[in-house]
């Protein structure tokens, strides 16, 4: 396993070594890989809080290696202090690196680091829309609300600051909009990117926490609910909520559908969507379930009986990743499944592995 | 070592009257609680070293002279300390025989220890939960600072300046009669720790100015103690601190403003009657006060804790060889923390019996008791086992032959206890500890030789460790593995004495490989591998010269990498720290000034702790000392 991969990182220095020789270019030649990474599947490992041993881990689908800090190994330094996410946009990598205040933008396809977006707060989730760089930040969490910095991809610096609701978690994009979850709150806001302003503040259930968009164009957000412990693990049952999954249409920006979870104190997360976007994945209750878009209940029962700190479906190949952090006092684990449940392996990634982008 | 002398001398003492010759002897060797030790490695800090080093923490100290591990959250920043592959929480630091850990941590932070506190300092290797209670699994670290009984004034003035804007100042003084003896020292200290590094986690790796990393403390410490007749003493001891330190942000970690503010007021009366041969009664008492305050851009907590304690011990001698103690004490702790659901309030108590036993000249022998006593999470009874025999006992020449069987408990904690979710299911953590070595000892009239070999096997079980609970995610304590660590500690000391000048040197290695044999949770934690953050081999070397009123000294702490995952697959490298102390003093009558000058980190290493925690390169210090008797 070893010798494969040292074999492969070879190639790509003696391709380097050579370019910067005799000024020949690789990516000239269309046979050429454009980089160690070019395709498989990135996992975001969080690390311990305030560790510095936060990284992105590559599983090369082909030859199912898993080599598991691929920011240190190519760059040799850490990623940072508590990795949160990852977004690719133009063979550009976006990590989100909550507690170092930053986004490292490395090269999607070699992981060799291209600029460092500095002074964020807290930031959560990243994504692009008009050309522009969209990072929530929950500022801290004593403020009132949280923000959306605006970030210019060519200079990667913040060119607006747009307050939202409290503790901004994931986004979608939609043309000319992008769709924030307020996770410390019961709201998404709409941001209009041409003005980059919130044009609509949509309320939905407590806690929304994840958030997707299906074949239809419909946006889903995925609501945790909210449980007031009195003294664990009994917990409030009156100013306590359960969790919901809410279907909004863009056109109005209006709740179409709400289903709500049965059980308070239980917080549904990790909303996902399979390849043909007509099915919604979720973790509640330490499974994993499937709700098909035109269903008009929450299922009952699960497709598969395991307890993820993050969840994702390849979408070229519907097969379902599951992460698990464990304890996060040693390296995580990923687990692929086929799309009916049914599992096929699994890899060591880094310390809290939480969730997984596809290449 | 100079506790077997203590030993030897010290039984014909006991049967005199204890007030005066037993307490000359506590001066000279060391905490008589260590008498019950026999058969376990003991180390007395030189009380010359704890002088010359005062303006520090303890932390700076030891690192030097015991193969403890400390992490340091940055220079004057959190520091904790670990023995023998164990961890901070199973260190038990005891400050006159009461346990001064935080209650709510259940470990102590170095960084707010001033060594100015006490005078006398001495580490007890290995499990010894019959002696010191909880906490003592690892080992055990005893602050100090019996009466001298010497008469008259005595006044010192002291002023450090160093780098990074460290001041230090120390007032103090002493007051005796022979009948009555009053100490009172205060100090303040501050520093910026502004001090430069090299941001290797960084692009391009910048040279950069730590941030966030001042601290400021001031404090107190009184002693009165009185002899009343020749039968009893009284003391009343007092310890102020006041800390004021910002937390410094690792390497990798966004500056959140973090700071932390600590109190602690420890308060306490002790009372001895000794009858003319036969026996010794002492009772202690206790009020300490734990005070925290932390902030950081996100959060804002209290810890505020209240410890009433009560110690009442019993010692009878009989015929010079066989000394027994029985005891009882008893602990309230009532206070709280943001974090708990509800102020709390817990009783502990523990009756323990100590017994020495000479059965012959070359033979010492202990056997010690303790059962302690936690509702809902009673500690098991704790025994301990050892013995000292004389394989060579001559004028120039001791060789001891040393054994030692001891259980360790550690009760949980009281945020292990009171922090929602907690755990209700929770035990006490529990240690066996194994070891036998070898102590060589040669003197003359100008040389004094001691070497001694140790191997141990040490066993924790029901280690507690908070991990998040499977079905929530909330964190929450568990016992979570059992924990194997074996090892071994080398050591030699020289002492040479020769035209005025006084020469010592001593090293001390120490082997430990400390793994986890067992896990009661999956944790993905792998067994068999050496534990993160204990280092598999550590050196210390000191020597110094002390001739004509001039002294030089240098110390030496070198530690072998240490793995920063529990799968070994990242370390931090070994390094090497040298510190080098120049001093002068001038004595003109009864006053005496002193100057000496330090280089800290002399070889300039590069090197962490904790990873990615900045610690300083190469840097001065100077003091400018006063001393009137």
């Amino acid at each position: 396993m070893k010798k494969n991969l040292l074999l492969n990182r070879l190639l790509v220095g003696a391709c380097l070594f050579t370019n910067v020789l005799f000024f020949t270019s690789c990516d000239n030649e269309t046979e050429q890989p454009k980089g160690t990474y070019e395709s498989g599947v990135f996992v975001v490992n969080e690390g311990n809080f305030t560790k510095g041993n936060g990284a992105v881990s590559f599983i090369n689908t082909g030859s199912k290696i898993i080599e598991t800090d691929i920011f240190k190994a190519v760059n040799g330094r850490p990623l940072g202090d508590n990795v949160q996410s990852m977004y690719i946009q133009q063979e550009k990598a976006y990590v989100v690196v909550n507690n170092s205040n930053k986004i490292e933008v490395a090269n999607a396809n070699t992981f060799t680091s291209l600029a460092t977006i500095e002074n964020l707060k807290l930031p959560r989730y990243f994504t692009v829309a008009n050309n522009k760089g969209y990072v929530t930040e929950t500022i801290s969490y004593t403020v009132a609300n949280g923000q959306v910095s605006v970030i210019d991809l060519n200079t990667n610096t913040v060119i607006k600051v747009i307050p939202v609701g409290l503790q901004p978690e994931q986004l979608v994009t939609l043309p000319n909009k992008v769709y924030v979850t307020n996770s410390g709150a019961n709201t998404v806001s709409v941001i209009n990117t041409a003005t980059d302003a919130v044009e609509a503040t949509i309320n939905v259930g407590d806690a929304p926490n994840s958030i997707t968009v299906d074949a239809t164009g419909k946006i889903w957000v995925l609501c945790g609910g909210n449980t007031v412990y009195t003294s664990y693990p009994a917990f409030d049952e009156t100013a306590s909520t359960a969790g919901s999954l809410v279907r909004i249409n863009p056109n109005n920006n209006m709740v179409e559908a709400s289903f709500s979870f049965a059980t308070k104190g239980l917080s549904p997360a990790d909303l996902t969507i399979n390849k043909e976007k007509n099915k919604l994945l979720y973790s509640y209750a330490g499974k994993v379930y499937q709700f098909n878009i035109a269903a008009t209940a929450l299922p009952t029962t699960a497709l598969i009986n395991r307890s993820f700190y993050g969840l994702a479906v390849e979408p070229n190949t519907d097969i379902i990743y599951g992460a698990d952090a464990g304890a996060f006092t040693a390296n995580g684990k990923a687990f692929r499944y086929n799309a009916n449940g049914s599992a096929i392996d699994s890899f060591t990634t880094a310390v809290g592995p939480n969730g997984f982008v596809f290449k | 070592m100079l506790l077997f002398w203590a030993i030897a001398s010290t039984i014909q003492a006991q049967s005199d009257s204890v007030t005066t010759k037993e307490l000359r002897i506590v001066e000279v060797f060391g905490q008589p609680i260590t008498r019950y030790a026999a058969g376990s490695r003991v180390t007395t800090l030189d009380s010359t070293f704890l002088k010359v080093n005062n303006a520090g923490q303890l932390s700076e100290l030891l690192q030097f002279r015991v193969p403890v591990y400390f992490k340091n959250y940055g220079p004057g920043s959190l520091a904790t300390a670990a023995f023998r592959g164990t961890s901070a929480s199973q260190t038990a630091v005891l400050w006159h025989g009461f346990n001064i850990n935080q209650p709510t941590l259940g470990q102590t932070d170095f960084s707010v220890i001033p060594v100015t506190a006490f005078s006398q300092v001495d580490v007890q290797y290995g499990s010894a939960g019959a002696n010191y209670g909880t906490g003592a699994v690892g080992g055990a670290i005893l602050l100090s600072s019996p009466p001298s009984w010497e008469s008259g004034l005595k006044l010192r003035i002291q002023q450090d300046v160093g780098a990074f804007n460290h001041l230090f100042t120390n007032l103090g003084g002493s007051y005796g009669t022979g009948k009555v003896q009053l100490k009172t020292s205060l100090f303040r200290q501050s520093a910026q720790n502004d001090f430069e590094f090299i941001n290797f986690t960084k692009a391009g790796k910048p040279r950069e100015k730590q941030v966030n990393a001042a601290t400021s403390q001031k404090g107190f410490t009184q002693d009165l103690d009185l002899k009343l007749g020749h039968r009893h003493t009284l003391s009343f001891r007092s310890w102020y601190t006041n800390s004021d330190n910002e937390s410094q942000p690792n390497m990798t970690q966004a500056n959140t403003q973090a700071r932390r503010q600590d109190e602690n007021l420890r308060l306490m009366a002790e009372w001895n009657h000794a009858t003319d041969k036969a026996s010794k009664t002492t009772v202690r008492l206790a009020y300490f006060n734990d005070y925290q305050h932390y902030t950081d851009e996100s959060n804002n907590s209290v810890v505020d804790i209240n410890t009433y304690q009560a110690q009442a011990e019993h010692t009878i001698f009989v015929q010079d060889k066989l000394t027994f103690r029985a005891g009882a004490e008893a602990q309230h702790f009532s206070g709280g923390n943001t974090g708990y659901a509800q102020a709390v309030r817990e009783n502990r108590a523990a009756i323990f019996g100590w017994l020495r036993y000479n059965p012959a000249a070359r033979l010492n022998l202990s056997l010690n008791l303790r059962q302690g006593f936690v509702t809902g999470f009673n500690p098991p009874l704790t025994p301990t086992a050892g013995f000292n025999f004389y394989l060579s006992d001559t004028p120039n020449q001791t060789v001891i032959l040393k054994g030692n069987i001891s259980r360790g408990y550690r009760v949980p904690t009281l945020n292990d206890r009171f922090w929602p979710p907690g755990n209700a299911h929770l035990k006490p953590e529990s240690s066996w500890n194994y070891e036998t070595g070898l102590q060589h000892t040669y003197k003359t009239n100008h040389i004094r030789i001691t070497s001694e070999a140790t191997v141990y096997r040490l066993l924790v079980d029901n280690y507690i460790q908070w991990v998040p609970a499977i079905q929530t995610g909330l964190w929450s304590p568990f016992n979570l593995k059992k924990v194997v660590s074996t090892g071994g500690e080398l050591s030699s000391e020289l002492n040479y004495t020769f035209l005025n000048a006084v020469v010592n040197a001593g090293f001390l290695y120490s082997y430990t490989r400390s793994e986890q044999k067992k896990t009661y949770l999956p944790t993905a934690e792998p067994l068999n591998r050496q534990l993160y953050y204990v280092p598999p081999h550590s050196l210390r070397g000191y020597t110094g010269v002390n001739y004509a009123q001039w002294l030089l000294s240098a110390n030496v702490n070198f530690t072998g990498l240490r793995y920063t995952t529990p799968e070994n697959d990242q370390w931090l490298p070994a390094y090497t720290l040298l510190n080098i102390t120049l001093g002068k003093s001038i004595r003109l009558g009864a006053y005496q000034f002193e100057l000496i000058g330090k280089i800290n980190n002399a070889t300039n290493a590069i090197y962490q702790t904790l990873e990615y925690y900045a610690m300083p390169q190469r840097h001065y210090a100077l003091s400018l000392r006063f001393n009137f008797n």
